[in-house]
Order: structure tokens, then sequence, then C-alpha cells
């Protein structure tokens, strides 16, 4: 996937993605991504947990606000572990919103 | 991105062999896998979604494929004006590309999903691995 989201960045079109090896994607060199430790098939998370896959939606949108490029953040939620609320602010006027970093 | 969100047009791209259930599956005869990729309508009903990708357990996919491919996820954040909006397409390619298909995946598959964005022109992509 990295080389398409690199070929899509090169096209001028700003990119992020969700990272399921962390290791894999920095060696990958992706403009943007947000990573979990979760299992495969589940970058979103689980099915029907709409509070989940916001969040992760959400981050990854923080990230790609903030801009910087070459950018791999780590999440804190644990596979299962986490209990989710759906994310409230949107707006990410400041790029410091992030979660996590 | 300088671009509020709120003004931004996503358009979502994965490698976890999604694709409409009426559409051409992913060739999974071949061992190097099938670097060609399928368009989703923005509009599709997430039932009408396939998974084809034997590399992965997608059981839970398969249930909700937004897990994978957030189409209803945008979609609710659109109406809600959190976001721009969504391309009128969105893209799945199957992830598990080795050999001289990664060649051509580069050379034809990817100039050719350059085109279609060019002309559907997103601010921004989401891609999600599988």
């Amino acid at each position: 996937m990295g080389l398409i989201q690199r070929a899509i960045e090169a096209a001028g079109i700003a990119t992020v993605s969700v990272s399921l090896l962390r290791a894999v994607t920095e060696k990958l060199r992706v403009p943007r991504a947000v990573a979990v430790r979760w299992p495969f098939g589940h970058p979103l998370g689980e099915p029907f947990n709409r509070a989940q896959q916001l969040t992760i939606i959400h981050d990854a949108l923080g990230l790609l606000r903030a801009g910087r490029a070459e950018a791999i953040v780590s999440l804190p939620y644990l596979w299962r572990r986490h209990q989710f609320a759906e994310p409230e602010d949107w707006t990410f006027a400041t790029p410091e919103n992030l979660r996590s970093g | 991105m300088t671009r509020p969100i709120q003004l931004c047009r996503v358009t979502l791209i994965t490698t976890g062999g999604i694709h409409l259930s009426t559409d051409r599956p992913f060739d999974m005869t071949n061992p190097r896998g099938d670097p060609s990729f399928r368009g989703v309508p923005v509009t599709t009903p997430v039932k009408d979604l396939a998974i084809t990708h034997d590399y992965y357990d997608h059981r839970d996919a398969d249930l909700d494929p937004n897990i994978v491919f957030p189409l209803e996820r945008f979609r609710e954040l659109a109406r809600a004006g959190r976001l721009g909006g969504l391309t009128p397409t969105h893209w799945s390619f199957m992830g598990h590309i080795t050999g001289h298909l990664v060649e051509e995946l580069e050379t034809t598959h990817i100039p050719a999903l350059l085109a279609n964005l060019r002309r559907e022109q997103p601010d921004f992509a989401f891609l999600t691995p599988a």
C-alpha cells in the first residue's frame, strides 16, 4: 500500500493511512500514517463499533490537518481493552488536538 | 493540509480486496496476486460489498466492511457537516502483490488510479490496509 500512497501524494493529493505494522510502514516511508497494534483485517477496529471506527478516522484526520510529512503516529488504544467514545470535536482548529504524538 | 477538513473531499482507498458483489472478483488463482483495482460508487449500500482476498481473515469485515473500508462512517461525517464530502467513486486493491505484478501495478494500475483521481478531484485520500 505504501507504493500507492506515495504515488498519490506525489500527484499532489494529501494522504493519510492506517498502519497495522508500524515497522513495515516506516520502511515504506509513507507520507502520513496512524498506527495501531490490532489484528490484520481490522484497521478501524471491531465490527459495528462506530465510536472506535470514528476515533481512528478522527485521529487520522488530525494528523492530516497537522500536515507533517513522513509522520507515523502510534495510537494508544489497546485491542479490546479501550472503551471508545465518539469524538466530539471535528474542527481540528489546532493541530495540538491530536490525542497522541 | 491547510484547507479545513470541513471543506475537504475525501477518496477512500483500501488494499482489503473489497468490491461490489456484482463486480469481477480479484484473481486468487495467481499466487503473485492481482494488481488491478475496482471502483465502488459512493452511494453503495455496504450490504452490496464483497471481499475477495485469501490472505487475511475477513470474517469480521464481511460482517461490517466499515472496519476495512469505512464508507458509511465517512458518509455520516459528510452529512453531519464535519467533512466537505466524498468523491463519486472509492477504490479497492487486493494488497497481496509480488514479483513482476508489482511492476504492472506501478506502470499500469497506479497511473489509471491517478487518472481517476484527477477527474474526481479529492482533497485527500484515506488509505486502509487489511
